[in-house]
C-alpha cells in the first residue's frame, strides 16, 4: 500500500524540496500531487484519493487558511489529515490552524529529518485511530 | 531607522542563506559600482499585523540561480534552473520575513504576509539603493547583496 500525498504551496522550489524530503522519509508512496494554490488543491481533493495534504499559508488566489477552513466546512478535514508548512512562527496562528483541525505545522525553513517524523506521527496515529474504531 | 531591528535582519538573512542555501554573508560598508554590472532582482514582502512594514531583497539575478540550484541540489547549469531564480528569491524573502517578525515581535503576534514580489532592475535603481544608508549591503559569496527594512512608525 502507498500513500497519495498532496502539496500545496505557490513556490514550485518548496513544493520540489518537500515532495523530495518525502520521498527520503522512506515511507511507501503511491503518488505525489502538487498544487500552487489552495483552489487548485482543493480540485485535486475532488479528482483524487489523497492521504495526507502538507499545505502552505501564504499562496496567492486561495490561501492555505481559506483552503483549509474549505476543508473543514465540507468535512474533509475529518478524513485527509492536513500539515501546515510555512514561514511563519506564531503561535497564535498554529492554535488557530489547529482549532480548525490541522494536525500539524512545520515551520520552514525544515529539514528533512522533520518531514519524516511529522509524517510518520500523523499517519501512525491515524492507523491507530482506525484499529481502534474496528 | 530601528538599528536593533536592522541587526537582527542582518542576523537573520545570514542564518537563513546559510541553512537554506549554503552560502555565506557578511556585511560591508562599501563595494565598488563594479561588482553592480549585472541584472539585478528586487523582491518585496510586506507584512501586516500589530506593525506593518516590508522587507526588500536586491540580489544579482544570477545569485537567484544560485540559489534555486543550491536548495533543489543541481547544477546552476541545469535547464531547470532558468525560470527558478525569481521563485527563489521569493522564497527565501519569504522564510526571512517569517524569521525576523518572530525574532523582533516574538511568536504571540500574527502577522499577514503578502506574496513576495519580484522584478527586473535598472543599473541606476540598483546603485541608488546601495548608495542610500538606509539599505543594508551585505556580500554573499561575493555577490553584493542589499536589504531594506521598512516598519511603519518605527
Amino acid at each position: 500500500m502507498g500513500y497519495n500525498i498532496l502539496i500545496v504551496d505557490d513556490s514550485s522550489i518548496a513544493r520540489s524540496v518537500i515532495g523530495k524530503s518525502i520521498k527520503l522519509a522512506d515511507i511507501p508512496i503511491n503518488e505525489i500531487f502538487y498544487a500552487a494554490n489552495g483552489q487548485e488543491g482543493l480540485q485535486i481533493l475532488d479528482e483524487s484519493w489523497i492521504d495526507v495534504v502538507f499545505a502552505d499559508i501564504n499562496m496567492p488566489v486561495m490561501s492555505g487558511i481559506e483552503m483549509v477552513e474549505r476543508m473543514s466546512d465540507n468535512g474533509v478535514m475529518d478524513n485527509i489529515p492536513v500539515i501546515i508548512i510555512s514561514t511563519e512562527g506564531s503561535e497564535t496562528r498554529i492554535e488557530q490552524l489547529k482549532s480548525k483541525g490541522v494536525r500539524s505545522y512545520i515551520r520552514k525553513p525544515f529539514t528533512p529529518e522533520r518531514i519524516r517524523d511529522t509524517i510518520n506521527d500523523v499517519l501512525l496515529c491515524d492507523e491507530e485511530e482506525e484499529e481502534d474504531s474496528q | 531607522m530601528n538599528q536593533e531591528n536592522l541587526a537582527m535582519l542582518e542576523t537573520v538573512f545570514t542564518n537563513c542563506l546559510e541553512n537554506i542555501a549554503f552560502m555565506f554573508c557578511e556585511k560591508v560598508e562599501a563595494m565598488d559600482d563594479e561588482a553592480f554590472d549585472t541584472d539585478f532582482a528586487r523582491g518585496t514582502i510586506s507584512f501586516n499585523g500589530p506593525v506593518n512594514g516590508s522587507i526588500t531583497l536586491i540580489i544579482p539575478r544570477d545569485m537567484g540561480k544560485e540559489l534555486a540550484a543550491n536548495t533543489l541540489g543541481i547544477e546552476t547549469s541545469d535547464p531547470a534552473i532558468l525560470d527558478q531564480a525569481d521563485d527563489a528569491i521569493g522564497e527565501l524573502l519569504n522564510v526571512i520575513c517569517g524569521q525576523f517578525l518572530t525574532t523582533a515581535k516574538g511568536t504571540g503576534p500574527v502577522f499577514d504576509l503578502t506574496v513576495p514580489k519580484i522584478r527586473l532592475m535598472t543599473r541606476q535603481d540598483v546603485l541608488d539603493a546601495k548608495n542610500d544608508p538606509e539599505h543594508l549591503l551585505l556580500r554573499a559569496d561575493d555577490n553584493p547583496v542589499i536589504l531594506k527594512l521598512e516598519i511603519e512608525n518605527e
